[in-house]
């Protein structure tokens, strides 16, 4: 018990240092919205400065003692020079990238980290000065054998103090006011004559100004490098994940919380490690957290995600074979002749086409499937160490090792899957960094998984008895690592062009109309990252065996995050992208540079992150996408002249009649649903039916729980009552499910994938009743084919024309056509449309009430309608429910509801008043002898 | 003035004039044969920069061709520098730029930390001898073409006895950074404790990521050890030995040399007594011909605009010497070459070269040409470790009155 107590105490200095750095961390994520990676290199920058002023005799050995500034000049003007390097960094960076997607922005800020590292390695170096205490130092002793060093509990003292002064400025000032604003609803604040630029510049300015003083005050207990600081970000995101984001006091509490906690787990790592074998056990901590608190906070059920929001374009899928079967035949020859002597090239070209099968797992999971991982490397890593313990200790051939490592890593990426079932977007990158984080500490540098320190020996690899060793015959391993990633290329743009990378796709854009569209969206995000994991591991597993000596203390958690930095950069939604983004890896052709310029090296990390920094502003969609836009015309002149480059076919609809036979009848039974939202009830004990062939209405003023009734009825929200299909409940199915058994519907926003053609948006939803087609597809590609009940909608909504435009390229309301052509492409017996005329003229409403009544009389369908446009609901439905704040009012058919008082009260009044008040003056004027 | 003295003035001045005429006329000796190649390794991230390394090489390369060039054929030296990243793949691919360069005929203090036993194969794969590398894979130490000559810079075996030898200590305890190599010291580390009489009380390791080194400083004071030893990295290194005076611990501490940041221990003062540590070299300061020699190359290679090169204490001069002596070996076992300068002939004469040190230098001579009594090694390098003292009043670093000591005296 002493021995938690004294651990907990010296815990205070390690929770202090999370909850300094994570105040700035979340002011500064309040203020602008991004999530800065680099703060505790903003908090090693301070440190340095101060140490430059006050004593730097520390950093110059030469320079006599006592040429400093005051502690307290020093401290000042340290945090006023970080602060300004944070307001270079917000407006001249973040703000350019203000349309990026927040995923692009959190990779600008690790750049800015690499940055500030190289800059201040460039300054100071890499010899540790000595930094003397700031605050008393002596040790306390508690007695009972308990003591803490002073300096912890100074370092207490601080975070509180922080924690109370952000806390009373957030709440009680204008300032705070301002920030709080601009962090709930940035266009409402700047409607509001708020600045949201102004603030985002003053909480970065404010932010990296606190990370400065707390490395000032944190340098003393754990000295100061280039690299230490920087390292601290995963426990600190785990805090402020932890705590929600939510305020100050939270984070204060979650990160005391895991720092005390952490460093009592050190004290018994050992002990762990003698049990086991697996070392670090405390550094799984941050992340065990995460998965609880993430896995009880999360929702399984599909949002609408990042609607609005701008993500990485897409590639279109297309593998060039045309183009990329001369290229490999020249590689292959200037392999096995100009380069077949030139042992370092020949490895950096291996390491670049290993890297690229590691990068194309990115493209998968992140381009087409939104769920960001920062894991890739530990997932590589594993990969190639299950495949090395194969061959080691169960002399397993290479093949074997390679292909089991592969699934083992894809068994990995599985797991990593796991919470995204219930989390996304940042609080994702945070979990699979800190799983990254502690797999490293536990598994990658532990000898009893990894071997001694000359490695594990995993041999010549060969094939068939083939040898294809790096060491020995190097120009062979090279041609077979970039078979493997030609394989892996195409395997990645059939992904895409089939019904797998259509469906993560639609969960990419909106999890909430996939799973609408009948998209299992968990199935979906595990797929991707099965795939993401097999091909990590594949990548993995060709570093591996390079050489017959594999080591793993490439696989850390930094390396995962450049991976991130990398592919980004060379276009996360484009296969060659990660061609682009290997090359400049360590290890892959650009290292070439430096090997060959001497004078490079030193200052490469400058030039990279300056340039990285550079593309990531003006390309953030990756520079493949801007080569696309800049040399497409070139592309078209060269492959015009290649005559074995074939044209790529559009896809045309069939001419040939079609049937259309009716769907099958199924009726909708809504019995006593209700819907609450805390103590707020939004839908009270509703029923009613809806019968194949008919269009029922359901109208009411806003809030009176419409879209509530609907979102409940296909899944998307949590009832009480019963949802019944030809009398089946299908209560607890998802809304998946529900597509499947027929139930499907549209949605106010529209709500199209905007990354895919008309023609993908229309096949999602047909894809998820192929059964196992979509791993098929991975090797052979369908031929593109709409059912008939798909191309019927076509016709009959006029869509021909527009099948391979994208929604930005056409109008709204032909979008409005196409995301009602898409919920048909469902099959559905049962369909619900939700505002489907909002923003069309009366010309286009008018057509759409044909539409939609021909569905129902022709089609067979049992159609629900919401909407606000009178004349038609009036016109179409054959009968009209309505509801307001959640509770029946009325139904019956469109004259009965127009005469109902209780309709007229609760939702018709002023039409009718206006049509009353126009047929008097009617009446008026013909007595008067007045034509209307 | 009598004539006869005015002749013997005169026949001195014009002695002289001669003796001045000659000296200034003499052309300095020049390497004039044709130009052989180099290669040494070291990182350079902004983690870590051990540039020092690299200058030492020039600065002994430089000394070579000034005096005349190397060998026989009077070869000039050209140094080839591979800057490494930390990463295998990095470091591989130095050793195989070295092994694919054809004028270059040895790897001299190569400082490898991560590539294995992999960079070990490059060189072997290739005939090129690797003088003076960190022997810190077993293949480092078994290899037929390795000659290394100091312990590695992670090695604390030799603290626990020559640390418990200067202070009397009977129990000590560990500090360590995780990674296989440490890991791998370390065990030796203590295996040696108990031949020598010292009870080993633990090795507590620290994750690589680790920020705040105290709760495992803490960890080791708490076991009650009379010497604490740790090897960590340099990152560490300064948290862990600024983190002693509080942590209630009052023993003895003990590092390895290269890794003790001059800066820190300065900054301590007086808290930073009982510090000891061990290294295959003497200090740069210290007062020995070869230092003499040693400090005159580097201030000569200094003098070119080579920050790294500079002796001044807080520029990590051992590693400036690490890579001399890379070069000091060199040149020793050219002298018994065979025939034309290659890479088979330097390989054949280094097998039968005895390094010598120069008169009362602590680092003893090494045969290459014995076996290592130790099977697990392939042939003597340099066993012997010289323990040192930090002085907290001259803020140097002393030798200790425990002599140096060889492995072979070891059980």
């Amino acid at each position: 018990m002493i021995d938690v107590i004294r651990y907990g105490l010296l815990g205070l200095g390690l929770g202090a240092i999370y909850v300094m750095l994570g105040q700035g961390m979340l002011l500064i994520y309040r203020g602008s919205g991004v999530i800065n990676i680099a703060q505790g290199a903003f908090a090693m920058f301070g440190a340095y400065t101060y140490l430059q002023l006050h004593a730097p005799e520390s950093l110059d050995p030469t320079i006599e003692p006592g040429h400093g500034l005051p502690i307290w000049l020093s401290i000042i003007l340290a945090v006023v020079i970080t602060a300004v390097i944070g307001l270079i960094v917000d407006r001249l960076i973040l703000q350019k990238m203000k349309k990026a997607s927040p995923l692009t922005r959190l990779i600008a800020t690790v750049i800015v980290l690499l940055l500030l590292q190289a800059i201040a390695s460039k300054i100071w170096g890499s010899t540790a000065p000595f930094v003397e205490p700031i605050f008393p130092n002596k040790l306390i002793d508690l007695g009972g054998g308990i003591s803490v060093p002073e300096t912890y509990i100074w370092l207490l003292a601080v975070a509180i103090v922080l924690t109370v002064v952000l806390t009373i400025i957030w709440r009680y000032t204008r300032v705070g006011w301002v920030t709080a604003a601009v962090a709930q609803n940035e266009r409402g604040a700047a409607a509001l004559g708020i600045s949201p630029n102004f603030v985002s510049t003053m909480t970065w300015m404010v932010g990296t100004g606190l990370a400065a003083l707390a490395g000032i005050f944190v340098t003393p207990i754990t000295q100061v490098s280039v690299s230490g600081l920087s390292l601290l970000i995963v426990p600190v995101l785990a805090a402020l994940v932890f705590a929600g984001f939510k305020n100050y006091f939270a984070v204060l509490g979650a990160g005391m919380f895991i720092g005390v906690v952490q460093t009592i787990l050190i004290r018994y790592n050992h002990d762990v490690q003698e049990a086991t074998g697996i070392a670090a056990i405390a550094n799984a901590f941050p992340v065990l957290v995460l998965i609880i608190v993430l896995w009880a906070r999360g929702s399984a059920l599909p949002v609408r995600g990042q609607a609005g929001e701008r993500l990485p374009d897409l590639g279109n899928g297309r593998f060039r074979w045309g183009i990329v079967i001369p290229l490999v035949v020249i590689l292959l020859a200037l392999i096995f002749t100009v380069f077949s002597t030139n042992n370092v090239v020949l490895g950096a070209l291996t390491v670049t086409f290993a890297l690229t099968i590691l990068l194309l797992s990115l493209i998968v999971v992140i381009g087409y499937n939104g769920q960001v991982s920062l894991a890739q490397y530990a997932i590589a890593g594993t990969g190639g160490l299950i495949a090395a313990q194969l061959t080691v200790h169960l002399g397993a051939p290479f093949l074997v090792s390679l292909i089991v490592g592969a699934v083992a890593a894809s068994a990995v990426g599985v797991l990593f899957a796991l919470p995204a079932l219930r989390t996304r977007g940042v609080n994702l990158a945070v979990i699979t960094l800190a799983a990254a984080w502690a797999v490293y500490d536990m598994v990658f540098t532990n000898d009893k998984f990894v071997g001694g320190s000359g490695g594990m020996p995993v041999g010549i690899p060969s094939i068939f008895g083939f040898e294809i060793g790096g060491s020995a015959h190097p120009e062979r391993y090279a041609a077979f690592s970039l078979i493997i990633m030609v394989l892996a290329m195409l395997l990645v743009t059939n992904v895409r062009k089939g019904r797998m990378g259509r469906s993560m796709i639609a969960v990419r854009s909106n999890e909430r109309a996939a799973a609408a569209s009948g998209v299992n969206v968990q199935q979906t995000k595990i797929m991707a990252f099965a795939i993401s994991g097999a091909l990590a591991g594949l990548g993995g597993i060709l570093l591996t065996y390079q050489y017959e000596l594999a080591v793993f203390t490439y696989y850390d958690s930094f390396n995962s995050l450049l991976a991130v930095a990398w592919i980004i950069i060379g276009g996360v939604g484009f296969v060659v992208g990660a061609i682009f983004a290997a090359v400049g890896a360590p290890g892959a052709l650009s290292s070439l540079i430096g090997l060959n310029w001497d004078g490079f090296v030193s200052w490469l990390p400058l030039i990279a992150g300056v340039g990285s920094l550079g593309a990531v502003i003006f390309n953030p969609h990756g520079i493949v996408q801007d080569l696309a836009m800049r040399f497409g015309k070139l592309d078209k002149k060269i492959s015009a002249n290649l005559p074995w480059v074939k044209p790529v076919k559009q896809y045309s609809l069939p001419t040939d009649a079609i049937e259309v036979t009716r769907v099958e009848p199924k009726t909708l039974t809504i019995d006593h649903l209700s819907v609450r939202y805390g103590g707020v009830v939004a839908v009270n004990d509703l029923s009613f039916e809806v019968k194949p062939g008919q269009v029922i209405g359901l109208i009411g003023p806003n809030g009176a729980g419409k879209t509530s009734l609907m979102d409940a009825v296909t899944g998307f929200t949590p009832y009480s009552g019963k949802v019944l299909i030809d009398g089946k409940s299908v209560n607890g199915k998802q809304a998946h499910q529900r597509a499947d058994r027929g139930l499907v519907r549209s949605f106010q926003g529209v709500e199209l994938f905007p990354e895919m053609t008309v023609l993908e948006n229309l096949q999602v939803p047909q894809d998820h009743q192929g059964g196992f087609g979509g791993l098929v597809e991975l090797i052979k590609p369908a031929k593109t084919k709409l059912h008939p009940v798909t191309i019927a909608a076509v016709r009959d909504f006029g869509l021909e024309d527009l099948l391979n435009r994208t929604p930005d390229d056409i109008s709204f309301g032909q979008r409005r056509l196409v995301a009602i052509a898409r919920a048909v492409a469902a099959r559905p017996s049962i369909l619900l449309l939700d505002e489907p005329v909002a923003g069309l003229s009366e010309h286009e409403s008018e057509e759409f009430g044909q539409l939609v009544r021909r569905l129902a009389d022709n089609w067979g369908m049992a159609i629900l309608v919401i909407e606000h446009d009178m004349n038609f609901v009036m016109t179409i439905c054959d009968e009209i429910n309505v509801i307001d704040f959640g509770t029946y009012v009325t139904s019956g058919t469109p004259q009965e509801v127009r005469e109902s008082p209780a309709a007229i009260a609760a939702y018709l009044g002023d039409d009718t008043e206006e049509q009353g008040a126009d047929a008097d003056e009617a009446a008026a004027n013909e007595s008067k002898g007045v034509k209307n | 003035m009598k004539k006869s003295v005015q002749r013997g003035l005169a026949v001195v001045a014009t002695v002289g004039l001669a003796v001045a005429l000659a000296a200034c006329s003499t052309p300095k000796p020049v390497a004039t044969g044709s130009e052989l190649h180099i290669w040494t390794m070291f990182p350079v991230t902004p983690m870590a920069d051990v540039s020092q390394v690299g200058a030492g090489v020039k600065a002994g390369a430089a000394a070579i061709n000034a005096a005349g060039g190397l060998g026989k054929g009077n070869h000039k030296i050209v140094v080839k520098e591979c800057k490494t990243d930390f990463s295998p793949q990095s470091e591989i691919q130095c050793a195989q730029q070295a092994a694919d360069d054809t004028l270059s005929i040895a790897f001299v203090s190569p400082l490898q930390i991560s590539g294995g036993d992999a960079v070990d194969k490059v060189a072997q794969d290739a005939g090129l001898p690797v003088i003076n590398s960190n022997p810190n894979t077993p293949g480092a130490l078994q290899s037929p073409v390795q000659f290394p000559i100091a312990q590695d810079v992670f090695n604390i075996a030799m603290c626990t006895v020559m640390g418990a030898k200067a202070t009397g200590a009977k129990s000590v305890a560990y500090g360590i950074v995780t990674n296989p190599g440490t890991v791998a010291s370390a065990d030796r580390a203590a295996a040696l404790a108990g031949k020598n009489g010292v009870t080993n009380l633990g090795i507590v390791q620290a994750p690589l990521s680790t920020t705040d080194i105290a709760p495992f400083l803490q960890q080791a004071v708490d076991l009650k050890p009379e010497l604490l030893v740790a090897s960590l990295s340099p990152m560490l290194m300064a948290g862990w030995l600024s983190g002693i005076p509080n942590s209630g611990y009052k023993g003895a501490s003990c590092v390895t040399d290269e890794l003790a940041p001059y800066q820190v221990l300065v900054g301590l003062g007086a808290a930073a007594k009982d510090l000891y540590m061990v290294g295959s070299y003497p200090e740069t300061t210290w007062d020995y011909p070869l230092l003499k020699q040693f400090n005159a190359d580097a201030k000569a290679e200094a003098a070119t605009g080579d920050k790294a090169a500079s002796t001044a204490p807080g520029n990590n001069p051992q590693s400036i010497l690490r890579g001399w002596l890379g070069t000091y070996v060199l040149q020793q076992a050219v002298a018994n070459v065979d025939g034309d300068l290659t890479r088979a002939s330097l390989l054949a004469a280094l097998n039968k070269t005895t390094v010598n040190f120069g008169e009362g230098n602590p680092i003893v001579p090494i045969d290459f040409s014995k076996p290592n009594p130790d099977p697990t090694i392939a042939r003597l390098f340099n066993t012997s470790t010289i323990l040192k003292v930090w002085n907290v009043d001259t803020k140097s670093i002393d030798k200790s009155k425990v002599e140096p000591m060889d492995a072979s005296q070891l059980k």
